[in-house]
């Protein structure tokens, strides 16, 4: 593990930011804004998990809209291989070069687990013809399988529910995955579980793989940490 | 597309509660529209059969409630009093040929009154609240006479064309005689008894002022059918005036002839290719100027009235209650598509957060109100249609009972939407009954609903679309966090 900053000895990174700033507006007229990511700058590379630890409202959550394209900045700006995210088909960006996953799994209750994936793939507009198969594959590299693809997200497990929902957000095979305090609702066991398959999604599937936790144990197996204080992203440490 | 389409199409099905419960909701405001579609149209079915039952002529003459009125003024007044009553019940040839030439006019028809004496036969009583009996005559000074009524067409002189008198022996004189000045005439069965006249008879008249004489040859003898109580109302208002027994009915050119064209004009009836194009003629004859105080219009309207205002009431009714139905349907369904669509929030932020664009959102909504509006159509078509007939029946019995409360008239209700009228004076004569509201659904009801139906699908994707894009993603998944 190590901290701060990793350099690539190859390219560009895939995903920089460079002096983001966000704040939130929802006040009427003459309330003061409330800032919630300040002056960040950072690099995230493939391969490698990058964990940001921090207090909750610290702007971890903020940060990860700002980088899903979810948000835009207020100044500075998000760049995807070094293009800036504002000149992208942000539809387009966060349907095949981002993954997400949610703390509360955010699966649609009306869907099957597969059909969960699939929902992927068909805004992704993938051959209907192979939306099955894939979401059938996807489920089964995260240990779904059987008549459990073909539950109801209520009838699933906390484990299972966010298995589904990181198969849903590989289901394009995007080449980032971002994570929101992805164990925050599951027992420690079922949480190393997900914290085994997000690194392996990372070290084996070559992705770039941006959790926000408060799990130490995430942290610790992270290959690069990241603190968020008070809207600043600082290195850090897993503990 | 198909995949945006698919997906409402999964989700309708997925979520029966809510979509059952838009589609009752619908369906409702769907059936309420049919309901008063349906009736309102069986409503102006009604009145149109009413009117096409009532003929197509409109007749113009004198406005003879107001001559009765100042009738009654001149009774009071000392003898020498007004002329202008005679004068009022002219009606000037200019109408006949501005309103003749309207294109939908394919008739028009002459009543000319006149005078006439004679050596031959005797009028009938002496005279009524010190007025000459027998037709008025002003000559400087009031003088006893015949009364002539010269039609073209005998069978449409409104006393035989309206029922009011029919032919007791004899007939009418043929249209062949009425358009050639024939010598013939139609004559009172009192005044036939009263001198001696039996069909086929001849007298002489004579017009003392023209100085000319034409002798006639009996036709028919005429009885009065009108019920005592109207000609007990005629003779107290001004009966010698308006005829009675010392009128005869001759051919148009035979006034013309006695009088040298100084008959008086009292009626043009314009006949029409198509009776409901009555209104539009009324307006036409507005907007020419004719004075509708001194003149009137008439088409058979207190019959019309009797028998389709209930239906007019009606029509007017299911009108204003449709547009109350649209507009609280399309409130109705914008505030429950808010609902769902606030609902559906998480549905919507993790859609846009798996990369659905804002407007494939909107298009997925859209999908689905339009499939749930297709649905409450044909459910809403099936309900009211099978309660339309009920409905108009029960609100067609309401507009007849709210007719007699008014006191239109004393009447029998006889069955939902029949009734039977009796007016003070006018008895028998204008027995009449509203008929029946058929609440069938036609292609153009039919393509109403579906514009409705369209409407308030439109209204409710609106809704839905604007709600959506409205939504932050990021803040709607933050907040699940």
């Amino acid at each position: 593990m190590s901290t701060g900053t990793v350099a690539s000895a190859s390219g560009a990174p895939l995903l920089s930011l460079d002096r983001v700033n966000y704040a939130y507006r929802s006040g009427g007229a003459g309330v003061e804004p409330v800032a919630a990511v300040r002056e960040v700058s950072a690099e995230f590379w493939p391969g490698r998990v990058s964990a940001i630890v921090g207090r909750s409202g610290s702007g971890k959550s903020t940060l990860l809209s700002l980088i899903a394209g979810l948000a835009a900045p207020d100044s500075g700006e998000v760049r995807w291989e070094g293009q800036p995210l504002a000149r992208l088909n942000l539809d387009h960006y966060r349907s095949r070069r981002v993954g997400m996953v949610f703390q509360a799994f955010n699966l649609l209750p009306q869907l099957t687990a597969a059909e969960n994936v699939m929902l992927s793939l068909e805004i992704a507009a993938w051959p209907s013809a192979q939306r099955r198969s894939r979401a059938l594959e996807l489920l089964a590299g995260v240990g779904i399988t059987g008549a459990t693809a073909g539950r109801r997200p209520l009838r699933l497990s906390g484990g299972e529910q966010q298995r589904v929902a990181i198969a849903r957000a590989l289901a394009t095979d995007p080449p980032l995955v971002i994570a929101d305090e992805p164990t925050g609702n599951l027992d420690e066991e079922t949480g190393h579980e997900i914290i085994a398959l997000l690194c392996g999604l990372a070290r084996q599937g070559g992705r770039a793989v941006l959790v926000a936790t408060h799990s130490s144990a995430l942290a610790r197996r992270a290959d690069e940490v990241w603190l968020m204080r008070d809207g600043r992203l600082l290195p850090g440490t897993a503990d | 597309m198909m995949t945006v389409i698919s997906r409402a199409w999964r989700n309708l099905r997925r979520s029966p509660g809510r979509t059952a419960l838009l589609t009752a909701v619908l369906s409702v405001v769907i059936a309420l529209g049919v309901v008063g579609l349906a009736v309102e149209a069986g409503a102006n079915d009604g009145i149109a059969g009413v009117r096409r039952s009532l003929g197509n002529e409109v007749r113009l003459s004198a406005n003879f409630g107001d001559m009765r009125m100042r009738a009654a003024d001149w009774l009071r007044q000392p003898r020498g009093g007004s002329a202008r009553l005679a004068v009022a019940s002219m009606v000037e040839e200019r109408w006949a040929e501005q309103l003749g030439s309207l294109p939908y006019v394919v008739e028009t028809d002459r009543v000319l009154r006149g005078w006439a004496e004679s050596q031959d036969i005797a009028l009938i009583d002496a005279d009524v609240g010190g007025l000459p009996a027998g037709g008025l005559r002003w000559l400087g000074q009031q003088q006893a006479a015949f009364t002539l009524v010269g039609g073209q067409s005998a069978a449409r002189i409104a006393e035989f064309a309206d029922g009011r008198r029919g032919i007791a022996s004899g007939r009418l004189y043929s249209d062949a005689e009425g358009y050639s000045a024939a010598p013939v005439a139609v004559i009172d069965e009192l005044l036939a008894a009263h001198n001696g006249l039996t069909v086929g008879d001849r007298f002489t008249l004579a017009d003392s002022q023209s100085g000319r004489t034409i002798e006639l040859e009996v036709v028919g003898i005429s009885r009065d059918l009108a019920p005592p109580e109207q000609a007990d109302y005629g003779r107290l208002a001004i009966q010698s005036l308006l005829g009675a027994s010392n009128t005869f009915y001759v051919p148009y050119g035979v006034v013309q002839e006695l009088n040298a064209q100084e008959g008086m004009l009292t009626s043009i009836s314009f006949y029409l290719d198509d009776p409901m194009l009555v209104e539009d003629f009324r307006s036409q004859a507005a907007a020419a100027g004719l004075d509708t105080n001194e003149y009137a219009l008439w088409s058979s309207d207190t019959q019309f009235e009797m028998m389709a205002g209930p239906l007019v009431k009606l029509a007017g009714f299911t009108r204003t209650g449709l547009v109350a139905v649209i507009i609280a349907g399309a409130l109705v369904i914008s505030l429950l598509m808010t609902l769902v669509t606030r609902e559906r929030s998480l549905e919507i932020g993790v859609l846009r957060a798996l990369g659905a664009s804002r407007k494939a959102i909107a298009v997925q909504l859209a999908v689905e109100t339009l499939t749930i509006s297709a649905l409450a159509v044909l459910l809403g078509l099936a309900l009211g249609a099978s309660g339309a007939q009920a409905a108009a029946d029960s609100l067609l019995a309401r507009e007849v009972a709210a007719l007699h409360d008014q006191g239109l008239g004393r009447s029998i209700v006889t069955g939902a939407g029949a009734s039977i009228f009796r007016l003070p004076g006018m008895g028998e004569f204008l027995r009449q009954s509203t008929p029946e509201v058929n609440a069938g659904i036609g292609l153009r009801q039919l393509g109403a609903i579906a514009g409705v139906g369209l409407l308030l699908a439109l209204c409710g994707s609106m809704v839905a679309a604007f709600w959506s894009m409205k939504m932050d993603p990021a803040a709607i998944l933050a907040a699940r966090s």
